[in-house]
């Protein structure tokens, strides 16, 4: 039979025992956080990485594909403004040229297709344009023209807005007429013959641009009218307020080109609230021109 | 005492490859930043007009240039009012230097090596990028 006095601890075993198991508990405990601290931050890190990373290569792409020059545009929420820029005593480290006020949208004109041929001719005073849109490619047509697109006439080298679409053109049917305007609504003032050997063709442009807005990166495919707010998150965790600005040559510049765009991307990974991680934000900072100089089109967005 | 050193080096080990992570994710940061201001600079390249029967622009011209204290992860001037955000102040600063090297490879072709070189935890890391430019015109 045991001994009654063999079945318990002291005090002082207990005490040890207890001092032990609290030494074990903090330790893993302040291993766990350590350890959640240092994968959170690498998410940190590698989410803000992506975020700027995704933002830098949808921009510069765009950006250098730019047909006209830039232009700042002020989004409050609701509606876009274009900026009253004026020039900054700050100066971009890349380039040393002065900065403009900052904004948080940049629009600019983007072919989206052509050249495509004009098959019916048109008197110098005839405001509507047939086209051939075609071929289709894979059962569809590559573009069909909107109401805001802009069309150039390398012919005349001449650009009108397109005011309406007065037959769509569709796969079995490519020939579109659109109606062109310009500030006098009074045609091309040319006359353009497709008789044979004559052909003119014209390049349609469209107006985009990128917003940055609820730490979001935007891009707006269709910039005019009523779908100027349709846009695709190019990236979250952006967290500049105004990434975009414009380059002036001198400090004493009165205007600016408009062919450099300045963006200063910061971002940072918002899926932790507490604790921000030291190091965890990033900056991106470049300038992208416009690669064909001059711009093909102006920037201008009412008919000329 | 054997578990207790077991412990010691599962724990050891873990914090040191979760800071070698974190380490790696900031290197892989750097680099795409360093990318991008070389890229600035081969735009700039390909961008100024260079008619072949003008001057050579300066950009153009056969040499080596050196921009010091860049910075590569942080814009001072995003501490301004307006433009700043909660996080501003947790960017690295990291200060980058760039040189481009251009020569030429006929009257009217250069070669342009734009190299992009900064130290982060004591190491120095380069990124490097080059192009051919020829005249707009012939």
């Amino acid at each position: 039979m045991k001994s009654l006095r063999n079945a318990g601890f002291t005090l002082t075993e207990v005490m040890i025992a207890a001092a032990i198991g609290v030494v074990i508990a903090l330790g893993t405990a302040a291993f766990s956080w350590a350890s959640a601290r240092l994968g959170a931050k690498n998410l940190a890190y590698n989410h803000g990485n992506a975020a700027f990373t995704q933002g830098s290569n949808r921009l510069v792409k765009d950006l250098q594909s730019s047909d006209s020059v830039f232009t700042l545009v002020d989004f409050n929420g609701t509606t876009y403004t274009d900026s009253a820029v004026s020039i900054t005593a700050d100066q971009d480290p890349l380039t040393g040229q002065y900065l403009s006020s900052r904004s948080n949208t940049v629009r600019f004109w983007m072919k989206i297709a052509g050249p495509f041929q004009l098959n019916a001719s048109a008197l110098a005073t005839d405001t509507n344009l047939s086209f051939n849109f075609g071929p289709a490619v894979s059962g569809a047509l590559t573009y069909t023209p909107a109401v805001n697109d802009k069309l150039w006439l390398p012919l005349i080298n001449k650009e009108f807005q397109i005011t309406a679409v007065v037959t769509a053109p569709t796969a079995s049917a490519p020939t579109g007429v659109v109606t062109i305007g310009n500030s006098t609504n009074s045609g091309t003032g040319y006359t353009l013959s497709t008789t044979s050997p004559n052909v003119t063709t014209a390049i349609f442009f469209r107006q985009v641009a990128f917003s940055v807005y609820n730490n979001q990166l935007r891009f707006h495919p269709q910039f005019s009218g009523s779908t100027q707010g349709n846009c695709i998150i190019v990236s979250n965790n952006i967290t500049s307020p105004k990434p975009f600005s414009l380059l002036y040559a001198t400090s004493t510049s009165s205007a600016s080109t408009q062919t450099n765009l300045r963006i200063s991307l910061e971002a940072y990974d918002l899926s932790y609230s507490n604790l921000a991680f030291p190091n965890g934000a990033a900056t991106l900072q470049t300038v992208v021109p416009v690669r064909d100089q001059p711009p093909f089109v102006s920037s201008l967005q009412t008919p000329l | 005492m054997f578990a207790v050193g077991i412990m010691a080096v599962f724990v050891c080990g873990s914090l040191t490859a979760l800071t070698q992570m974190n380490r790696y994710a900031a290197i892989a940061r750097l680099r795409t930043l360093a990318l991008a201001f070389a890229q600035q600079k081969i735009d700039l390249v390909m961008t100024t007009p260079w008619n072949v029967a003008g001057t050579v622009p300066t950009i153009l011209t056969a040499g080596t240039t050196t921009e010091n204290s860049l910075p590569l992860d942080n814009d001072n001037y995003n501490s301004e009012a307006g433009l700043s955000s909660p996080f501003t102040s947790l960017d690295m600063n990291i200060n980058a230097t760039r040189t481009t090297v251009v020569s030429n490879v006929s009257a009217r072709v250069i070669q342009a090596v734009v190299t992009v070189s900064y130290t982060y935890r004591g190491r120095t890391y380069t990124v490097s990028l080059n192009t051919l430019r020829t005249t707009d015109n012939i």
